[in-house]
């Protein structure tokens, strides 16, 4: 899986467009980042790229470029 | 003359399961004007959960349990004095001391010969007690088992923690363990621990560690605006999920290797009901078809360590169990503690008769 078909399934997990979630979108602005998201968001990871990562990975993240680090090397260049 | 016990010439299985739930219920509407409508929708797909039941002031998990069990005995005509070995899973104990296990007999009019003795590990119980029991059984150390479960978790939480109030309810149940041929019943067991999450499900206060206080009372408000103290359950779900979708598949693959079976000869999966949405992702990374499953939680919520023979009892009145159908069942959760078991379904549930 490419950043870009992550960052697509993502934003669409969060009901933003895909242009609407940029690296240096902070998650804090995003309405639906909640605990709920937070564990889709685990299971889109663990589905789509075999990660089961660390929920502080996620609740900690302060942007969304800082999910893409934490999973980058799942994922195609 | 020997006072070793003779080994059972044979395995052992559950014959029988009843549960019993309270009436009352906390519904998903209630909990919409508590924490409003939005976070509720939000819970419900998260959780899958709509309504749980709760019991009333003064009632116990070991009432519930005692009301399934005098079903069961009543329903299934068995001798109380056939029974040698109680064991009642609860985390909600009617005391500290004695064990709930003790009381139960009283009130069951159980023979002095009886072994009685509670286990006290929420999610995985109703796993470990049945592997106690098949083990006791099989050693001839006892010969027929009820293992009761109860709890009333609802007790526990905080009105205004909305991470665990929607999620839990108030249970118990009553199983039947007893011999059964080689081969059928209990096919074999696989037990885990994880001590080291043992913070992410817990009441902090109230045991010797760190007893009640004005200071343990104190209400503290997380980000996500949830109400609790150190006197109420806490339960960090991210990493629950996290444990959950790490350690069942595993357990899983490593059970059925070892009983040399494949997923595709196991008929029923049967889950801890903790969260439908957990479980549905379980379900998937495990690649079980939907006619393998069955759940049971919708209405009565998160029972703890009775979600496993409630489930179980639905699948069964709904044939989903029968002679030679292969069932998995896997608890998990608070320890943190995990229990799985294939049963190969009895040819026959009823009690061996007596030699004449």
């Amino acid at each position: 899986m490419t950043q870009k078909q992550f960052s697509t399934q993502f934003a669409e997990m969060l009901n933003l467009e895909p242009d609407e979630l940029t690296s240096d979108r902070t998650l804090d602005s995003i309405e639906g980042w909640d605990s709920v998201a937070l564990l889709s968001a685990m299971v889109l990871i663990d589905a789509e790229l075999g990660l089961t990562v660390r929920p502080d990975t996620l609740s900690k993240a302060r942007t969304f470029g800082d999910i893409i680090a934490a999973v980058s090397s799942k994922l195609e260049s | 003359m020997s006072s070793s016990p003779t080994k059972l010439e044979g395995s052992t299985s559950i014959l029988a399961v009843r549960y019993a739930l309270p009436e009352l219920t906390l519904t998903h509407e209630e909990l919409e004007s508590r924490f409003g409508c939005d976070a509720m929708k939000r819970v419900l797909f998260g959780t899958g959960i709509r309504n749980r039941r709760v019991a009333s002031d003064g009632v116990c998990g070991s009432d519930f349990a005692y009301e399934a069990a005098s079903h069961l005995l009543r329903e299934e005509a068995i001798d109380r004095d056939s029974i040698d070995l109680l064991i009642m899973c609860t985390q909600t104990p009617d005391y500290f001391l004695p064990t709930t296990a003790c009381v139960l007999h009283e009130r069951l009019s159980l023979k002095q010969s009886c072994a009685c003795f509670d286990i006290n590990l929420g999610c995985s119980q109703y796993v470990y007690a049945l592997s106690v029991a098949h083990s006791m059984i099989t050693a001839g150390v006892a010969t027929l088992a009820l293992v009761l479960t109860g709890d009333t978790v609802t007790r526990t939480l905080h009105p205004h923690d909305r991470a665990v109030v929607p999620l839990m309810g108030d249970g118990g149940s009553a199983t039947l363990v007893g011999p059964t041929p080689l081969g059928q019943g209990f096919l074999g067991f696989k037990l885990g621990t994880d001590g080291s999450g043992h913070r992410h499900l817990m009441i902090p206060a109230g045991g010797f560690r760190r007893p009640h206080s004005v200071e343990t009372a104190q209400e503290t408000t997380d980000g996500d605006g949830n109400v609790r103290s150190q006197d109420t359950l806490y339960m960090n779900g991210a990493a629950i999920f996290h444990f959950s979708i790490s350690v069942v598949p595993p357990t899983i693959y490593e059970l059925l290797a070892e009983l040399g079976l494949g997923m595709e000869q196991i008929d029923l999966f049967l889950f801890h009901q903790a969260n439908k949405y957990m479980l549905d992702y379980l379900v998937r990374k495990l690649k079980i078809p939907p006619e393998k499953t069955f759940y049971f939680l919708e209405e009565v919520g998160n029972t703890s360590g009775s979600t496993l023979p409630i489930v179980l009892r639905e699948a069964w009145s709904a044939g989903k169990i029968g002679p030679g159908k292969r069932v998995l069942l896997i608890g998990f959760g608070v320890g943190l503690s995990w229990a799985a078991t294939v049963i190969r379904w009895p040819d026959s549930t009823a009690l061996p008769q007596p030699a004449g």
